[in-house]
């Protein structure tokens, strides 16, 4: 049964075919069109203030953005097993794993919470300057996502519990999005905390 | 594990790994020019291997892939010369 199972999911995994449902990757594709003009005014407004958004850079916590990268990946990982198991039929095991990823979503939005919390108490709010406006801005609107996304994945969740609506396409068109918050948070992550020179 | 639960573990090794690396670089030479450029090449691999291991668009049709590449070009474009 495993091995007729890998010949299936092999023989998928080969054939071309848009994983999920079309609307979802339009509107994947117009969400990184927007996110890509953000990066760009960013972009121009740091070359035009290059050492006032260098000095408040340095009071970003490298450790908190590396942690809330690992928890998005982690979250990533399991949401894309969860994607594999409802494609073998497994769906106790993509429930849970679909689970885990939720929860590690939510992790995500507490350390987050911690961070703007930690920031604002140190009187780095909005209109502190322009570098805490993008920073506010990029990581609100991504927070938003990352929230939109652990509502998609709570209709995964249910629709996995119940035998009768159980859609294969509704757990990839859910893992689809996720993974767009994913990949759009390993392109904030540099451009508000690594990318850095003199 | 399934042939692609094998593929998405690999994926996901390679992004801890370049996680790491961006963080060491990032420690051992901030500040520094070239850093900036290798992680921001990094950052766009990271992408890359997402869209394509996790969200599966190495199976889509070519247009799906074309427009999702082209806006990974775009992005990594914008903040590259930024960087250096």
């Amino acid at each position: 049964v495993a091995n007729a199972t890998e010949a299936v999911e092999t023989r998928q995994a080969r054939a071309i075919h848009l994983p999920a449902d079309g609307s979802m990757w339009v509107f994947v594709l117009g969400d990184l069109v927007i996110f890509g003009a953000y990066f760009l005014i960013f972009m121009i407004c740091r070359n035009q203030e290059h050492q006032l958004f260098l000095d408040s850079q340095r009071h970003l916590s490298l450790n908190i953005g590396t942690a809330n990268t690992l928890l998005l990946l982690a979250s990533s990982w399991f949401v894309a097993n969860g994607v594999h198991a409802t494609r073998a039929g497994e769906y106790r095991r993509a429930l849970v794993l679909t689970l885990w990823g939720g929860a590690c979503g939510v992790g995500f939005v507490l350390v987050k919470a911690y961070e703007w919390t930690s920031k604002i108490g140190a009187g780095l709010t909005f209109p502190h300057n322009d570098f805490y406006m993008f920073y506010y801005m990029l990581t609100g609107i991504h927070l938003f996502h990352v929230l939109l996304g652990l509502v998609f994945l709570g209709v995964v969740v249910a629709e996995l519990r119940d035998p009768d609506k159980r859609r294969p396409s509704m757990v990839e068109t859910g893992a689809t999005y996720w993974h767009m918050v994913d990949l759009l948070w390993v392109m904030i992550f540099p451009l508000l905390y690594l990318v850095s020179w003199r | 594990m399934t042939p692609g639960g094998r593929q998405v573990t690999a994926a996901w090794g390679y992004l801890l790994a370049a996680t790491a690396l961006c963080g060491w670089l990032i420690e051992t030479h901030r500040g520094v020019r070239w850093t900036a450029v290798v992680v921001t090449l990094i950052a766009s691999s990271k992408v890359y291997v997402i869209a394509n291991h996790f969200m599966k668009l190495n199976t889509a049709p070519l247009v799906w892939r074309a427009a999702v590449g082209i806006w990974l070009l775009i992005a990594t474009a914008v903040v590259l010369p930024g960087s250096w």
